[in-house]
């Protein structure tokens, strides 16, 4: 079995190790004996529509958004049609934001997204900095979230999950993320997939159903993965407690 | 400005008395509370000419090193140590060497005028610095990521480097390092420039022509700067060398992805990649509260280890993940979250060169740690 992986501005936006999604995703298919071809697509690359099974794109500063916004709109089109063809997507802060309607950052001009997620995302003067977790159906997931913008979800777009702990969307309304078919946005860098194994071979499971149909895949020994995800919901937890914080 | 000062010498010498911990930064920290521009004040009173020393990686040592050059030209000058550099750490600096009326007195057998104050400061601040230290020189090191959870973007930094620079007294003089292509975005009328022929992580050397740089540009003997360098010692944690049972113990201190991808390359070059290994990953605020950056540092270097690799601090299963990941067999990777422990077995590991790879509180922890154990001497300056 193979797949393609089309990891969207690799050098752009990537600045919390979120190439490290990228890396989970590689080392738990080879486990596996399953390739996945990862294709790297810049600025201007040709990105065919039906020439990946998976996408996933990353975080970047305000500047590189900007960079990136003009040839993301250019993809609209083949990424709507993906989406609607139920190809398995994950997209982090900055990318999850361009996903959206638009993005208005706290200087500069607005940017328009392509419009997956029926959301959009206006920056804040309080930047929303911690360890995160939240709620989802695919059990609790945790990581790193540092983001100014404001995500407000609108009608029929559902949130990845509900906030624990942590500040999620907008710190308002305990939603984090969204989900749109089977395209996935959120705020969780730490990377989320190495911690989070369960949300990860979903979409690995995702990717090789439109391909090869319903199979289950082999599960891992995740010795490690679930000790690194029980470590850190208990250490947010411990720096969430109003007296433990101090120890 | 002198109630000010008083109150940070009583609460510094509070602090003395009832813990083991000297040298904190919370006397400047409350100083500066009730008097926001102590810092000017005392750089005015003393016509202190001040030496900003910044950027991700390197602060330490580059002060470090120039301090040892003035040193041997017997020029006195002032410092903030022990990490402390934030407007706060200044603070506290300045307070411990001035009497109550805000005059500096440096014990020194010849009285000489201080006149020089070398100032290690954090990358977020440097504008604050700048405002209140109006320095003659300053120098930027290089800029990559590190806790992003405290100082925001790359950008932001930047720009408020640039803005630092936009206050600075048309007389100061900015010197940048060459190689890191973001500094190449300051602008001030005149730069000085070091570090041409170096290739980026190359920390030492990079830090060997940043204190040149700085020890022409204060006009230092030659002769002076050669017998700085010759008798330059580093921090503790910045390469050191000690021995215990026989075995050479050198500890490293990581901040950040490039920090660490270039202390492993060093071991890469010094052929130590099977030698033993402790790495202790923290998350404390002076660590970074976002220890995703191990993601971004090459640890693939260590893939084809053969010997194992204790990882030990407040996010030890988080290294442990990230060293999978990286290709190293799970089985040499062995999970000490105890800091003790993980230093009992890291010292029975047959070997001759063993490096400690810490944060920065893990490494704190770590000299606490050898000193009550008698292994260091507890006076090791930082």
């Amino acid at each position: 079995m193979q797949f393609t992986l089309a990891h969207l501005y690799p050098d752009l936006m990537n600045i919390y190790g979120d190439q490290g999604n990228v890396q989970t995703l590689k080392f738990r298919c080879q486990q596996r004996q399953i390739k996945l071809i990862i294709r790297p697509i810049r600025l201007n690359d040709p990105l065919p529509p039906g020439s990946f099974d998976l996408l996933f794109a990353g975080g970047g500063q305000d500047s590189q958004q900007q960079l990136i916004s003009q040839d993301l709109l250019k993809r609209k089109s083949v990424l709507q049609k993906a989406c609607q063809n139920n190809i398995p997507m994950l997209t982090i802060c900055g990318s999850y934001q361009l996903f959206g309607a638009y993005f208005q950052p706290f200087s500069g001009p607005k940017m328009t997204g392509i419009g997956i997620f029926n959301a959009y995302t206006v920056a804040s003067k309080q930047r929303k900095i911690g360890n995160i977790i939240i709620k989802t159906k695919f059990g609790e997931l945790v990581g790193f979230e540092n983001h100014s913008g404001n995500t407000f979800l609108q009608s029929r777009t559902k949130a990845l999950g509900t906030v624990i702990i942590g500040q999620g969307n907008n710190g308002l309304d305990k939603t984090e993320g969204a989900v749109t078919n089977n395209v996935f946005g959120c705020y969780l860098h730490g990377p989320l997939l190495p911690k989070n194994p369960l949300f990860c071979d979903h979409l690995i499971q995702l990717a090789l159903a439109n391909k090869y149909g319903s199979i289950k895949i082999k599960p891992l020994n995740d010795r490690l993965e679930w000790q690194a995800h029980f470590a850190a919901v208990k250490r947010t937890r411990k720096l969430h407690h109003p007296l433990l914080k101090y120890l | 400005m002198s109630s000010s000062i008083i109150i940070g010498k009583i609460i510094s010498r509070l602090l003395r008395l009832f813990s083991s911990k000297g040298g904190t930064a919370l006397p400047g920290l409350i100083a500066l509370k009730i008097n926001p521009n102590l810092i000017n004040q005392i750089v005015k009173k003393n016509q202190l000419k001040s030496i900003i020393i910044t950027g991700t990686n390197g602060k330490t040592t580059t002060s470090r090193l120039l301090g040892s050059m003035l040193q041997a030209q017997n020029l006195p000058f002032l410092h903030n140590r022990s990490g402390s550099n934030l407007l706060r750490g200044i603070a506290a600096a300045l307070i411990n060497q001035s009497d109550i009326s805000g005059r500096i007195k440096v014990k020194l057998a010849r009285r000489i005028k201080v006149k020089l104050a070398i100032w290690e400061i954090d990358e977020a601040v440097v504008f604050t610095a700048v405002k209140q230290l109006q320095p003659k020189i300053i120098l930027f090191n290089n800029l990559s990521r590190d806790q992003l959870d405290r100082y925001g973007e790359l950008d932001s930094i930047l720009k408020s480097w640039q803005e630092s620079l936009s206050i600075l007294p048309a007389d100061a003089q900015v010197i940048i390092n060459r190689t890191d292509q973001r500094l190449k975005q300051l602008h001030f009328p005149q730069i000085i420039y070091f570090g041409q022929v170096l290739s980026l992580g190359h920390y030492q050397q990079a830090n060997i022509l940043a204190a040149q740089a700085l020890a022409h540009t204060l006009k230092l003997k030659p002769s002076s700067i050669s017998q700085g360098l010759a008798s330059f010692r580093p921090a503790f944690g910045r390469g050191e060398t000690f021995t215990f049972q026989q075995k050479q113990i050198k500890i490293l201190l990581v901040k950040n992805p490039a920090g660490l991808t270039a202390v492993l390359n060093q071991l890469q070059d010094n052929q130590q990649l099977n030698q033993p290994l402790l790495i202790a990953l923290n998350d404390l605020i002076a660590d970074g509260t976002d220890v995703s950056w191990i993601w971004d540092a090459n640890l693939e270097i260590l893939k084809d280890r053969r010997t194992p690799i204790i990882v030990s601090g407040l996010r030890t299963a988080d290294l442990a993940l990230r060293l999978k990941y990286a290709g190293v067999k799970e089985k040499l990777i062995q999970i000490e979250p105890s800091l003790n422990h993980a230093w009992q077995k890291f010292i029975a590991q047959p070997g001759r060169n063993h490096n400690i790879l810490p944060t920065y509180t893990a490494m704190l922890a770590l000299r606490q740690l050898l000193s009550q154990q008698k292994i260091i001497h507890s006076s090791w300056q930082d």
